[in-house]
């Protein structure tokens, strides 16, 4: 996490390097943050050992294999409900790493159609998914990319706890 | 971290309040922020003074020192939209647990106003940022996303010091 001399870290980074110089709109703002987060995520479940899914920090959170699940189911849930179509059967169960890290590229296959398909004329839609009523379209998926965002930090600590070098710390 | 039977996380239920009939796509930024800013100053209250220095490995930033870089991020992100450019050093000056808590207090009390006159009008409006032209609206949700990021980091650093953080607190309402 001292990753930067800089002062902001991978999340802004990230978007920076996708946009280069280019004016951005919010549509591609938000391609860019799901890309960024993505990459990430999909890293690190493929970089920790198979050994290590069971682990957790401590006794009453989540092992590293059941973060991975929920960031997949959050993420299936979340695209499948803005596309319309069925959610995926939940990775709960799953403890294994090929398993996980199979069903976590099965969330991004849903949400990539999703984001991919943004347009800047989308930034008026709205959504329904579960309580609450109509959401604006772009706000629910900022709140994915940010719950993923918060995930990614309790697996990063994780990592760095094994003696792994989170995704985002890997020299660029 | 188990605080949800439902796998939809607070901050997606959070952006789902965004829903009001005028400016719904700032309102959900509004939402994000209003959320993890919650968590982070109570999170930051919560931690012990003692444990301000303490980082799960050497290699990583203390908890202090991410209290100090998430007060500064947020002065970065909210000044451009500001226009102000500001530039904050609390992370490399800082280290007494009061010291930290005010700077977050402060900077969260800069981007409070900036989010707050935030409109969907006024989303799309671009500004320098990182050497490109960004709309407003984007440099707020890249900073929730950061606060996000760092937010789990510093659940995790409580947990391991045996506290409840501030999103667990009420676990199975």
């Amino acid at each position: 996490m001292n990753r930067f001399s800089t002062l902001i870290s991978g999340v802004v980074l990230a978007a920076s390097s996708v946009f280069g110089q280019q004016a951005v709109t919010e549509a591609a703002a938000i391609k860019a943050a799901y890309n960024g987060i993505k990459n990430n995520l999909t890293k690190a479940a493929e970089k920790m050992p198979d050994d290590q899914y069971s682990f957790k920090a401590s006794p009453d959170i989540r092992t590293f294999g059941a973060l991975i699940a929920h960031i997949a189911d959050a993420q299936g849930r979340t695209c499948a409900a803005v596309a319309g179509s069925t959610p995926p059967q939940s990775a709960g169960s799953k403890t294994a790493k090929a398993e996980l890290v199979e069903a976590l590229k099965a969330s991004y296959e849903i949400c990539d159609g999703v984001i991919n398909s943004l347009s800047d004329e989308d930034a008026t839609k709205t959504v329904s998914m579960g309580r609450g009523g109509p959401r604006s379209k772009f706000a629910v998926l900022w709140g994915m990319i940010a719950h993923s965002n918060e995930e990614y930090g309790y697996l990063a600590v994780y990592m760095r706890i094994k003696g792994v070098v989170p995704p985002s710390s890997e020299p660029r | 971290m188990k605080r949800y039977k439902g796998i939809i996380a607070a901050m997606t239920i959070a952006s789902a309040g965004a829903f009001a009939q005028d400016n719904p796509l700032s309102n959900g930024t509004k939402s994000l922020y209003g959320m993890v800013k919650g968590n982070l100053v109570k999170a930051a209250e919560k931690m012990p003074e003692e444990n301000y220095s303490f980082k799960p490995t050497p290699d990583v930033r203390s908890f202090g020192q991410l209290v100090g870089h998430v007060a500064d991020a947020q002065i970065v992100f909210c000044s451009a939209v500001k226009g102000e450019q500001k530039q904050s050093n609390v992370e490399k000056t800082k280290t007494a647990k009061a010291d930290l808590v005010a700077a977050l207090k402060d900077a969260i009390s800069y981007c409070d106003a900036v989010y707050n006159s935030m409109t969907d009008s006024a989303a799309a409006d671009k500004v320098k940022f990182f050497g490109s032209d960004r709309p407003k609206l984007t440099i707020l949700e890249f900073n929730v996303a950061h606060d996000n990021e760092h937010y789990g980091n510093i659940v995790t650093y409580m947990r391991l010091k045996g506290l409840v953080p501030p999103s667990s607190e009420n676990a199975g309402r």
